[in-house]
């Protein structure tokens, strides 16, 4: 299939009568060409989407799946193509490259709100809670054509304003009721887990008329019961029927999700092929909820010991040691450690009598352990304190035998803690080269020549973890590596090479922490 | 005599603080030049006064309404500009407008006069008190009696927009722009908007001054006039609609006073009052970045 069919290849078994009417179409893109310093990252790309259809975006690293994203949600400007946005009422149409006169006409710009109001709406891999408001105001706000958003209406039309809002403020309501978030509507956006953020914003598109979202990565980071949660919110909006869907999803979390998609488009150097569901299940490498601990028993060896340990809030610890144990101190030790915010226990708990019980784990010389936890469990706060950002509130971190816990971060990393915090940290202004030196990791420069001279700012989400890991794994000196959700965002290939790379790193440990029964 | 004059000051300098929260607090966008629309709109009033003869309420509206025209300046540069680049343009507006003001002059022509608009450094003297509907505001207490009238009519509408919808998608394109756009919301009009009532404020409260004080030149509208504001809102606090501007401004008023009465050289004293401010603000940015009363932190 070439990349401007726009008809699923049927799999095995399976008649081609999707796609055939042109009836409802509510967008159609063609001939879409985008290109960085360069480098064509989406190559004459052309695509339909009916109504209530929903579509499944995949490919590997730097595919161009955040590209094109972007660039039907009015993020990102085109090279060339037209993209064609329907509604019953009205159609928008844009063509580019843009004439530079209609530069100065300011109501036909391509922009996210002008595509938001033809009716597509979109979420994020990082969310974008608007994290001082609650969750009612989160949604109630995304309502559209709202006169108190006028400030002359609020003064001339008080009890109008006042009705409109408490119609917007009760339509939001009723969506968090719908979507098991009813009892959190007044709660601070920044105050909620992972997976119910995630049904926020869902929630909020909706609210804003979206007829078409796009959904960035909905499933990740999430533990099993945030998975369940968005699937079936996802498969109940699928049922009402009402809007169309284009999922992007990690490759890992594809056949969670298949189940609900009507039609897969795969991005591959550029180039969209259409296929179905099936052939994409298929394709998919499966992953289960012991995957990563079998991961860690094979790198450890036959007759290696799996330590598996409970820990307080539902985590699971299982540690493969793979040398024999010694007098030596552990590697890295936590005793009886409580990190807090505010003056809530993240990590830890408070005890009847006022005193808190801190979390405690060891690692000895040579191990790998995975750290499974439930979304709310307080794995980046972890990851934080380990690196200094945040202070602890008792208990000792210890690197070797010598506690760390009162050292600058960038003392904690003389003394050997490699961190790698979950996305979104890197320099985006610096080139790929110019972060690998700064990292001392310029050996790994051959890893990611298709990309070095680009800015971090300019990759996608998987080149840009791509880049995380290879400096966090950089130092051969590094002690405790600790790395949350270290696969998130990449590709099957990838995952591979970088398990190749932390399993060749045999002194010291590893600590990789993971959402719940949920790996990868 | 000498509370109520402190008063007149509060009610002049509140109305400034309270629009300067809705561009800083409700915006997240610093500026430094709101000085220059506070020394506008005095400039707009005493003109208005002096050579058109109007009275106190249409010159007031007069000098609100220039200051909102020339907010495009900010709200046009601010479509594009964010952070530290938009605060060093507003740095650059900030000295256009005290240039302009400082340079508008001719020693051979009429005060007001399009070769003398401005008097330059000389300044607008003898600019008439309030008066309204045949009602004079001449004496101390009943102008303290009006502005606090008026400054109470600011705080209510500042309070009305920002408890509004309005006041809600100005926090979240706050906290997030490109979300805010994804949701179809116009933010540019949000900044137009935005920095269009906050600059008429700062000109409504310029031609307060002007009134009161009788007199108007350009060091009304100076840098440090602009950073007196904004040191007002960091201390007090942004992000509610009146709480921290309102604390702010009673402390960064009483600072000043408060010295008076060590008798120090007026020099020293205008030094130690920067000290005072300094010290004031590299403590809060420790211990409560987000100001005494104020709801969102500046980063």
């Amino acid at each position: 299939m070439t990349s401007n069919s726009t008809r699923p290849e049927a799999g095995p078994g399976e008649a081609d009568t999707s796609l055939l009417s042109r009836g409802d179409v509510v967008l159609h893109a063609e001939n879409i060409r985008q290109s960085f310093g360069g480098t064509v990252v989406i190559d004459d790309v052309s695509v339909e989407l009916r109504h209530g259809e929903v579509v499944l975006l995949r490919g590997s690293n730097g595919s161009g799946k955040t590209t094109l994203l972007n660039i039907l949600t009015g993020s990102l400007a085109p090279d060339a193509g037209t993209i064609e946005v329907s509604s019953p009422t009205a159609q928008d149409r844009f063509a580019f490259p843009r004439r530079w006169w209609r530069t100065f006409n300011f109501a036909d710009h391509f922009t996210p709100e002008r595509v938001a109001r033809a009716g597509i709406s979109r979420t994020w891999q990082e969310i974008r809670l608007f994290a001082s408001q609650s969750l009612r105001d989160n949604v109630a706000l995304a309502t559209q054509k709202m006169r108190g958003e006028n400030p002359l209406s609020v003064l001339l039309s008080p009890g109008a304003v006042r009705r409109e809002t408490e119609t917007a403020n009760a339509r939001a309501h009723a969506l968090l009721e719908r979507f098991g978030l009813g009892h959190r509507s007044q709660s601070q956006a920044d105050q909620v887990s992972l997976g119910q953020s995630k049904r926020v914003a869902i929630a909020r598109s909706i609210q804003a008329g979206g007829r078409i979202i796009f959904l960035d990565e909905p499933l990740a980071g999430l533990d099993a019961n945030g998975i369940h949660d968005v699937i079936a919110f996802l498969a109940e909006l699928v049922r009402g029927g009402d809007v169309t869907l284009v999922i992007v999803e990690h490759v890992f979390n594809i056949p969670l999700i298949i189940g609900l998609a009507s039609v897969v488009w795969t991005l591959s150097q550029g180039r969209l092929t259409v296929e179905s569901p099936q052939r994409a299940y298929n394709d998919s490498p499966k992953a289960d909820a012991g995957d990563l601990t079998r991961w860690i028993t094979a790198v450890a060896g036959p007759g290696s010991t799996i330590r598996h340990t409970e820990l307080p809030g539902g985590a699971i610890l299982s540690v493969a040691e793979r040398q024999a144990s010694s007098d030596k101190p552990p590697v890295f030790e936590l005793r009886d450690v409580v990190v807090c915010r505010g003056r809530t226990p993240i990590i830890g708990k408070m005890r009847e009598d006022g005193s808190f019980e801190g979390l405690s784990l060891t690692l000895p010389e040579g191990s790998l352990a995975v750290l499974h936890a439930p979304n709310g469990w307080g794995k980046t706060t972890l990851l934080e304190a380990l690196a200094g950002l945040i202070p602890i509130h008792q208990g000792t971190i210890a690197v070797d035998g010598t506690a760390i816990e009162r050292d600058a971060t960038w003392t904690r990393t003389q003394r050997g803690l490699a961190i790698l915090q979950s996305r979104y940290h890197s320099f985006d202004n610096l080139s790929v080269v110019e972060t690998l030196r700064l990292a001392g990791a310029q050996d790994r420069a051959k890893d990611f020549d298709a990309f070095l001279k680009r800015r971090l700012g300019d990759l996608s989400g998987g080149q840009k973890q791509q880049i995380a890991l290879a400096v966090a794994l950089a130092r051969a000196d590094a002690r405790v590596r600790a790395l949350d959700e270290p696969f998130s965002m990449l590709d099957a290939a990838t995952i591979d090479r970088i398990r190749s790379d932390i399993a060749r790193q045999t002194s010291g440990a590893t600590l990789i922490l993971v959402p719940a029964a949920h790996e990868s | 005599m000498y509370p109520l004059h402190l008063l007149v000051y509060f009610d002049i300098y509140v109305i400034v603080a309270l629009s300067l929260n809705i561009v800083v607090g409700y915006c997240g966008i610093i500026t430094l030049a709101h000085a220059g629309f506070f020394v506008v709109g005095a400039y707009s009033f005493a003109l208005s006064s002096l050579t058109l003869g109007l009275g106190f309420v249409p010159a007031i509206i007069i000098g609100a309404a220039v200051s909102a025209i020339l907010s495009l300046l900010l709200s046009s540069a601010a479509w594009r500009l964010r952070g530290d680049f938009f605060v060093l343009f507003s740095l650059a507006v900030q000295t256009m407008l005290f240039s302009v003001l400082y340079n508008w002059w001719s020693p051979d022509s009429a005060i007001g006069s399009w070769n003398n608009l401005t008097n330059g450094a000389f300044g607008l003297s003898d600019i008439s008190r309030p008066s309204i509907l045949g009602l004079q505001f001449s004496s101390v207490p009943s102008v303290a009696l009006l502005f606090t009238v008026i400054a109470a009519g600011f705080l209510l509408l500042v309070w009305r927009l920002l408890s509004s919808p309005w006041g809600r998608v100005l926090k979240a394109m706050r906290d997030d722009e490109l979300a805010t756009r994804s949701l179809g919301k116009d933010v540019r009009l949000l900044k137009v908007q935005a920095l269009a009532l906050a600059c008429a404020m700062a000109g409504v409260a310029g031609g307060m001054y002007a009134s009161y004080v009788s007199f108007v030149d350009p060091s009304s509208g100076s840098l440090s006039e602009s950073i007196l504001f904004l040191s007002m809102i960091i201390v007090g606090g942004v992000g509610n609609s009146f709480r921290g501007p309102m604390v702010g401004t009673l402390l960064l008023l009483l600072i000043p006073e408060g010295l008076r009465f060590l008798n120090l050289p007026d020099t020293l004293a205008v030094d130690l009052r920067l000290f005072l401010y300094g010290v004031l603000l590299i403590v809060l940015m420790h211990i409560r970045p987000q100001g005494i009363a104020g709801d969102f932190k500046l980063n």
